[in-house]
């Protein structure tokens, strides 16, 4: 049967249109996905190295054209002196170039005042071999376990770049993917992955008056700033890293590290990112203008895996005295655990704080035994969806969108206006915070089916959001005592055992919740399973759908998340987040008004009517 | 008498047309309901969240996941359906057909009646989707006929929301390192 013209003309639209979308989404879609090869937890029989300071004897100095200018123009006094001294000593402009000739462990890179693109690194030629790792790789990850990008099929003999490597092509092809890298394995092919190399315990230090004075600056050269990789008691000090895709400063499998005094800015994903790594801390760094988080410490040493208790045997890694703010995440972890922080600020991000089992691929699965207390989590609602995603500004190339000054891109969909979220964690404690001007909630807790992690083992369903205590934080309150109120105090969605919140105060006089059953104290158990009671949506299936590049699902059907909240105003009613309503079970498609197909059904009526009589007369006339 | 007859076909007419109108006018009612089963993925689980019942299945680059459901036909006249309505593609899907479970493409449900049918999809486009993302397939559009005139789109919303992870590149054959935003 022939169609009516405007349907066939609607249906070359809908093509059309869709042909238009997937053509903007594959333009625009020009950003390395952030694959690794499969992680495994150091054995953790490393330790946290300390600080050896700027008198080293074993050490390299670094500089540029300008650091003797720049410490000509320091304060006179000891650390002018030792600066100096240090410029004397200077037999390299590139610290790449200083520590690939470093010939003992514990050496010292002294880094002198001044910019650093590493120019030679970032426009280095790649080996043929490094050029083209996914067919002239030695030692290619095993399929089963090959995470990486695959050959683009229209490159024909350019230059391939898979993006996980496995640790021996890291190795040997330092330069693909980072700036900057520090290997400490240099026997990738035995069983260990201890650091066993003259890189173990390196220090690479910016010897300025502070962290901006040496700014390592990749300039989305390569996809990671610095890598520090199987690096056991690296360290790094004083410096700012800068404007990668992945992460400026990016430490893998490591059992021994510090990040001190250290800012990350200005890059399409994470500041510092520690991944499958021990005995670490991060600690006084500024982290800010982020695509993701400003910290991450994802996939920490699983050390309290099998612990049933609330108290852990012990953290991987200590976060404190960070500022990490102005980011779609002040912190991130997926399967973040044995993570301790406390003591920083979350300010001025989308979401504060969050950690998860949302996402397959990170061991650890799912996440437990993190702690967050004395941390101050505030003001955490800036629509970075709205403000750059919404406007085309995510869609420029990476180097125009201006993150450096401050342009910050969504990588993740989160809730605007959450001071921390946990997504499907488990025995975490979040106490002894300061939580205010968060305006849609102050903490967020919820299950996190374990399908979503693509693990299918139905005893394994409800593993997630159990057991996770917050207690004694103080709720819509600065430190100083002003109120400024978050949305609601305490959201979550009635699901998990051995969930408590106590002893919290608010701006409210009570803190807000919305539980429908408020759960006993901690000390009696906490939650209990409720038959019956249905677990509240959190909005997170819908936003699951969020992809910054696509046209429609840069703002997911249904997906909430992206709503700025309203301020509060003190009153307590609160904030929650809209509820997602089922639709009807059949929906007539889109069409006109009411009128329309009023007129439309009359019409048929009659031209049925005309049709009959028409063939009646016809007929008839045979007939006839 | 030719005045009355006149009457009388008017009143025919009228009566005649106010029923088509009232057919026209009456939505086709489609409901689609359990029990379920799906086919083409090698893992599946459903769980509820809040009103929401999903059902997750693993990701296979191009496979065809096939999922079974029954029709009901809430309405008052049979229910032809020809195929599917063109409609928005979910991001890892693309739907190829809605057939009976005999393999009937054009197939009519008697009013008040159900069959049973199998929508074929096919699983694609993760070259273009972070690992971080999903897709959902919560609705699919009908082109219908009802007394062989009556032509409209249902959307008819499935017994289960069905959503799938894009999958980390190891599973994405044609994924390359400048085809998937980060994630």
């Amino acid at each position: 049967m022939r169609r009516p013209l405007p349907r066939l003309l609607s249906r070359l639209l809908a093509v059309v249109l869709a042909v238009c979308g997937l053509l903007v989404a594959g333009g625009l879609s020009l950003a390395s996905a952030h694959e690794e090869r499969p992680a495994s937890f150091p054995d953790g029989t490393g330790h946290r190295p300390s600080y050896l300071g700027l008198a080293n004897p074993q050490h390299r100095v670094v500089c540029t054209d300008t650091s003797a200018r720049r410490i000509a123009a320091m304060p006179a006094g000891t650390l002018k002196q030792r600066n100096t001294a240090l410029l004397g000593e200077c037999r390299f402009h590139s610290i790449q170039t200083a520590i690939n000739t470093i010939t003992h462990r514990g050496t010292s890179v002294y880094v002198l005042p001044g910019r650093y693109t590493e120019k030679k690194w970032a426009t280095a030629r790649r080996s043929d071999y490094c050029a083209h790792l996914k067919t002239q790789s030695k030692d290619p990850l095993p399929v089963s376990e090959y995470i990486g990008s695959l050959t683009d099929p229209d490159s024909g003999r350019k230059p391939t770049d898979p993006i996980a490597l496995s640790y021996a092509d890291q190795l040997r092809c330092q330069h693909n993917l980072n700036l900057i890298a520090i290997m400490g394995d240099h026997s990738p092919h035995n069983s260990s992955m201890h650091c066993d190399s003259v890189l173990c315990g390196t220090q690479v230090v910016g010897t300025g008056a502070d962290q901006g004075d040496v700014v390592i600056d990749n300039r989305f050269s390569k996809l990671n700033g610095i890598r520090a990789d199987r690096a056991g008691g690296v360290y790094f000090r004083n410096f700012t890293v800068q404007q990668a895709e992945f992460n400026a400063l990016y430490v893998m499998e490591t059992d021994g590290f510090v990040v001190d005094h250290v800012t990350a800015r200005g890059n399409d994903e994470y500041g510092i990112l520690a991944f499958a790594s021990d005995h670490g801390l991060i600690q006084y760094t500024d982290d800010y203008f982020n695509g993701d988080s400003g910290i991450y410490p994802g996939s920490g040493s699983d050390l309290n895996g099998d612990n049933t208790s609330f108290d852990p045997i012990r953290y991987a890694i200590e976060i404190r005295y960070n500022r990490s703010h102005h980011n779609t995440l002040g912190y991130s972890g997926t399967a973040g655990n044995s993570i301790h922080a406390h003591d920083n600020s979350f300010f001025g991000n989308a979401t504060g704080i969050s950690t998860d089992s949302l996402f397959p691929g990170h061991p650890g699965l799912p996440q437990d035994h993190a702690r967050w207390d004395h941390n101050k989590i505030y003001a955490n609602n800036a629509n970075w969806y709205t403000k750059y995603v919404d406007t085309g500004v995510c869609a420029k190339p990476m180097a125009d969108r201006g993150y450096i000054h401050g342009t910050v891109c969504p990588v993740v969909p989160v809730p605007v206006g959450t001071g921390l979220l946990i997504a499907g964690g488990n025995y975490d404690s979040t106490d002894h915070n300061w939580i205010y001007d968060n305006w849609r909630n102050g903490t967020m807790q919820f299950w996190v089916p374990s399908p979503l992690r693509d693990e299918y083992d139905p005893t394994k369903l409800y593993d997630t959001s159990n057991h996770d205590h917050t207690f004694a934080n103080t709720m819509g309150i600065t430190p100083e005592g002003a109120k400024k109120w978050n949305g609601l105090d305490h959201w979550w969605d009635d699901e998990g055992i051995g969930n408590c919140w106590e002893h919290n105060t608010s701006a409210y006089g009570a803190p807000t919740t919305n539980f429908t059953v408020p759960p006993p104290s901690c000390a009696d158990g906490g939650s209990v399973q409720t038959p019956g009671l249905a677990v509240k949506d959190a909005g997170f299936l819908s936003c699951a759908e969020y992809d910054r590049a696509d046209a429609t699902f840069h703002h997911p059907p249904g997906c909430t998340w992206f709503d700025s909240p309203t301020r509060p105003d003190g009153s307590a009613s609160g904030g929650p987040l809209p509820s997602l309503t089922a639709g009807a079970a059949a929906e007539p498609s889109p069409g006109p008004a009411p009128v329309a197909p009023a007129l439309g059904a009359l019409a048929t009526g009659l031209l049925l009517l005309g049709g009959l009589a028409a063939g009646r007369r016809r007929r008839t006339t045979a007939k006839g | 008498m030719r005045a009355r007859l006149l009457v009388l076909v008017v009143a025919l007419l009228l009566v005649a047309g106010g029923a088509g109108v009232a057919v026209a006018g009456q939505q086709p009612r489609l409901r689609a309901a359990g029990p379920t089963s799906v086919s083409g993925t090698d893992a599946t689980a459903v769980f509820t969240i809040a009103h929401r019942v999903v059902r997750q299945v693993r990701y296979a680059d191009h496979g065809t996941l096939a999922y079974t459901f029954t029709l009901h036909n809430d309405g008052g006249l049979p229910l032809t359906v020809t195929g599917l309505a063109p409609a928005v593609s979910p991001r890892l899907f693309r739907l190829r057909d809605l057939r009976t479970t005999s393999g009937d493409a054009h197939f009519t449900v008697p009013a008040g009646s159900s069959r049973r049918v199998v929508l074929r999809m096919l699983m694609r486009g993760c070259e273009t989707l972070s690992a971080r993302a999903g897709s959902f397939v919560t609705t699919v559009a009908l082109d219908t006929v009802r007394a062989r005139v009556l032509h409209r789109v249902v959307t008819v919303r499935l017994p289960e929301e069905l959503h799938t992870g894009s999958p980390r590149e190891a599973f994405c054959p044609n994924a390359t390192a400048t085809s998937r935003p980060p994630g």
